[in-house]
């Protein structure tokens, strides 16, 4: 699948001075009173729908410009990239830069926004990495996007940099979440050091609901290995004592291993350790390497072809299961796991994420495979073999 | 172009490097068993340990990474590690929030079997005797009700129980009341034989949820022999009416449990087949205790424990291959060992905690109302020794029986944690104090470990289990489903 145009260029717009950058804008469907033109939209930055009335108010959206009507008072043209909007989107707009960011699309399974790109650690293989600046207008925009979020949906996640970074801001998100929004998971993606502190922790247990996960990089059990992994003295004696802090307060904790040639050397150790210092937490994921990002800087130390670590894997996710903990892999592609894990692998969590070869296609796994990262530089294992068998497709079900 | 730090910058130094406690133990072949606070054990060379002991260890040399993830050794200025232990220790023994979970009554001393092991039963006929009167097992339940735990097990055993069964009926119905009314959660075990199981019987049961646990030493010819009854057929009783159950309620509801005698020693095999056979879901090889007619008769002192380790390890090493063959069975005392190996999971298991189980864990009713810390304490009494004799049900409640001086005193006697050998042993995270067994064997609730089979057997147990876990990848995937 290819990846869809997040964001882009303004063909063409006329809106009201009321209107500023970095207004957050839902998308209405139009089907109804157009006669089925699905490149017509009305857009609105209200919380509530009731306000259609005034023409003043009514900001037009068209897409790929066939149908403009310029009369309109407020419009804003957009190319046909975007064509994939539907009703229950956000979009934010940067008028004096013509150009816009799509936010939340509500044909997603899962919607991530980005809190910051702040961050304390510097990890060997961020896919994203951080930048040191004053970022604080990203948590304004998301203050004024949560509330036009439609009022359930099934996940919303949050990642950085570290998201705590600004931790009064962000845990006023979370706050704008829970009153806007019925969420079934929202998924925040932190390194946890901020907990170190118990008080932040209490203070995040008084405005988070039980729907709350928060997913925490762990790389190893020694000190210097992860320590050394995200770039930070003393950062693995931070994030433990914040898993603990946060466990204490009863918050969902999610143990997130990025599968790397570093972290896979030790890993059955690692697996041994969770399972006996944290087996309370609520899920532990064990992630393929995405190669992009720092990944491609540090190759040289990071990567590692997964048929190398596929024992390990396996043995790890049963030491990890034994104790009762609830276990996924992510982005890896079946024919480089060993059968016995295959019922745990999840195709990726971004549905853009998940690209094929050309052999998959006389793949049987295909249809449930993780695949490649469609982003960055894939790097190939040397293990990618066709499954022909369809009969292991039952370990699937 | 960004820069990053190398490992060496991250490098704990080796001033900050300091050691958390650990305990160490050589074994036969040389290696020596480390384990830390909490019983996260491995094997190490002398050379290695040297190396621990010395802080002769560095970042990178592997190690060191052992060590640290073990925690043996931590960064001084750091502290999770000691907070994570503090946190794990808590969950050890929080066992002590909920203390006197299980309560057994003995219903009748009464029993139509003639074990010639057996402690305490009694062929007499004479309820009057050898019944517990009504009045009695109601203050019972009173009793066991008043305990702290919100959740309690009533146990039912003889003599032979179902020769008293009008009077499990009443406990029953009472306890139940008693549920609704404070809001204690309550369920029921029965100990029996099964000779005397009816169909009117065993729908009580179904109907009232009590399980039921029974003896089955083997194959007909070793189960009948340690059991004689009149007409010798204890074992197709036993068979007939566990099948029954399980085809009526449901294999959940009836588990066995096996004596090992020295006729056994020979057969575990066919032991652990007749288990898989009956679709028993597990079998637990436990040695015959020290306790009444078994010392008596010196049934006692008729197997050494080398003897009965040879046969644990024959049949631990049967029920792997079982196990291997895709068929869920474990050996039940290998799985209490691993529960408290690799989980913090606080163990129900009174023998293998410390503070003892006795008294905390469970307390015994006897038909005529006195209460013992242990089951075997009332096999003593009977031969005329009251160490473990708490209180009478007719004038005590649950806190004169619990806060007791004579409870407490063999309770803080015991502990492992600070009795001479155990607090210095690396199998103390996950053996327990078994002040009954060494009162029983050396007149002393504390003992001497180095006389003592329950402290020999612990050990070869252990450190074979711990072995396997480290060295048996196949065997180790095993045992680990077992915990669950
Ligand atoms: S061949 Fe392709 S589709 Fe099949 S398992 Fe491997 S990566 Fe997945
Ligand atoms: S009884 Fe023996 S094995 Fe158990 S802790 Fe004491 S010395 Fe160690």
């Amino acid at each position: 699948m290819k990846p869809l145009t997040l964001s882009g260029n303004i063909v063409d717009f006329k809106v009201n001075k009321k209107y500023q950058d970095n207004d957050v804008f839902r998308v209405f469907d139009m089907q109804s009173k157009h006669g089925g033109n699905k490149n017509i939209y009305l857009i609105t930055t209200e919380e509530s729908e009731n306000l259609w009335g005034d023409d003043e108010n009514k900001v037009y959206l068209y897409i790929d410009g066939l149908y403009i009507n310029k009369k309109n008072k407020n419009f804003i043209v957009l190319p046909k990239s975007f064509s994939y909007l539907s009703s229950g989107d956000a979009i934010a707009f940067n008028f004096s830069k013509k150009n816009l960011r799509v936010l939340f699309r509500e044909n997603s399974r899962h919607n991530y926004f980005l809190v910051t790109e702040n961050c304390n650690h510097y990890c060997l293989m961020c896919s994203q990495p951080p930048k040191n600046l004053d970022d604080s207008w990203v948590l304004n925009r998301l203050k004024k996007l949560i509330p036009l979020l439609p009022c359930k949906t099934d996940f919303i996640g949050f990642t950085g940099g570290e998201p705590f970074t600004n931790v009064d801001s962000f845990l006023e998100i979370i706050s704008l979440c829970n009153a806007h929004v019925q969420a079934n998971h929202i998924h925040v993606l932190s390194n946890g050091r901020y907990f170190k502190d118990r008080l932040i922790a209490e203070k995040l247990s008084k405005v988070a609901n039980k729907n709350l996960t928060i997913g925490i990089p762990l790389y190893s059990s020694v000190d210097w290995i992860h320590d050394y992994v995200v770039q930070s003295k003393g950062a693995l004696n931070e994030t433990m004592m914040g898993i603990l802090h946060l466990k204490e307060y009863g918050l969902n904790i999610e143990i997130r291993v990025v599968l790397n040639k570093i972290t896979t050397e030790r890993l059955e150790e690692t697996a041994l350790w969770i399972s006996k210092n944290l087996p309370f937490v609520n899920h532990v994921a064990l992630m393929g390497l995405e190669n992009t990002g720092f990944a491609l800087a540090n190759d040289d130390v990071v990567w590692i072809d997964p048929v190398e670590y596929k024992k390990a894997l396996s043995n790890s996710v049963n030491i990890l299961q034994s104790v009762g903990l609830s276990v996924s892999i992510y982005n890896l592609p079946f024919c480089v796991l060993d059968q016995s894990v295959w019922n745990i692998s999840r195709q990726s969590i971004a549905d853009w994420k998940n690209a094929y070869l050309p052999q998959c296609e006389t793949c049987q796994a295909k249809p449930y495979c993780a695949g490649f990262f469609s982003s960055g530089r894939p790097k190939l294992s040397s293990g990618i073999t066709p499954v022909k068998d369809s009969k292991v497709l039952e370990l699937l079900k | 172009m960004v820069k990053f730090l190398s490992q060496s910058d991250f490098f704990t130094q080796k001033e900050e490097l300091v050691l958390l406690p650990f305990r160490f133990e050589r074994m036969a072949d040389g290696r020596f068993i480390i384990s830390n606070l909490l019983g996260d054990m491995d094997f190490f060379t002398e050379d290695e340990l040297n190396k621990i002991v010395n802080k002769d260890i560095f970042p990178g040399d592997g190690l060191y990474e052992r060590a640290f993830s073990l925690q043996f050794i931590a960064n001084a200025p750091q502290e999770f590690q000691l907070q994570t232990l503090a946190a794990r220790l808590r969950s050890r023994l929080q066992f002590l929030q909920t203390p006197t979970p299980l309560h057994i009554f003995v219903v009748t001393l009464r029993c139509e079997h003639s074990c010639p092991y057996c402690q305490v039963s009694r062929r007499s006929c004479d309820k009057q005797l050898y019944d517990m009167p009504l009045e009695i097992a109601f203050k019972g339940v009173d009793v066991a009700f008043q305990t702290p735990s919100p959740a309690i097990k009533i146990e039912f055993q003889g003599g032979e129980p179902l020769l008293n069964f009008s009077l499990i009926k009443e406990i029953v119905l009472y306890s139940e009341r008693k549920s609704s009314e404070i809001k204690k959660y309550v369920s029921f075990v029965m100990t029996t034989n099964l000779a005397l199981m009816d169909d009117n019987i065993l729908s009580f049961c179904k109907h009232h949820n009590v399980h039921i646990s029974t003896s089955l030493d083997g194959p007909e010819s070793l189960h009948n022999k340690n059991r004689p009854r009149p007409g010798g057929n204890s074992y197709q009783l036993a068979k007939q009416n566990i099948q029954k159950i399980q085809k009526e309620w449901g294999n959940d509801y009836v588990s066995a449990l096996m004596t090992t005698t020295e006729a056994s020693l020979s057969d575990v095999k066919g032991i652990i087949d007749e288990y898989v056979n009956l679709n028993l879901g597990g079998i637990f090889l436990r040695p015959l205790s020290p306790y009444g007619f078994a010392i008596k008769t010196k049934y006692y002192k008729k197997y050494d424990d080398h003897e009965w380790f040879d046969f644990y390890k024959k049949g631990l090493s049967y029920i792997l291959d079982i196990n291997k063959k895709g068929k869920h069975f474990p050996e039940f005392y290998t799985a209490l060992i691993l529960k408290r190996l690799l989980t913090d999971i606080p163990t129900g298991y009174v023998d293998l905690r410390s503070p003892s189980g006795i008294g905390l864990g469970a307390l015994i009713y006897n038909y005529d109302g006195k209460v013992y810390a242990a089951d075997e304490g009332r096999m003593l009494a009977e031969m005329g020794d009251h160490e473990f004799l708490l209180g009478d049900i007719k004038k005590d409640d649950y806190f004169d029986i619990i806060l007791s001086e004579k409870l407490i005193s063999i309770i803080s006697k015991t502990l492992t944690q600070c009795a001479p050998q155990c607090k210095d042993c690396v199998f103390e995270p996950v053996c327990g104090a078994d002040p009954v067994y060494h009162y029983a064997t050396q007149k002393d609730v504390l003992g001497i470990k180095s006389l003592s089979k329950f402290c020999s057997r612990q050990k070869n147990v252990i450190s074979y289990i711990v072995n396997i876990l480290q060295n048996d990848p196949e065997d180790a995937k095993i045992l680990r489903s077992w915990i669950r």
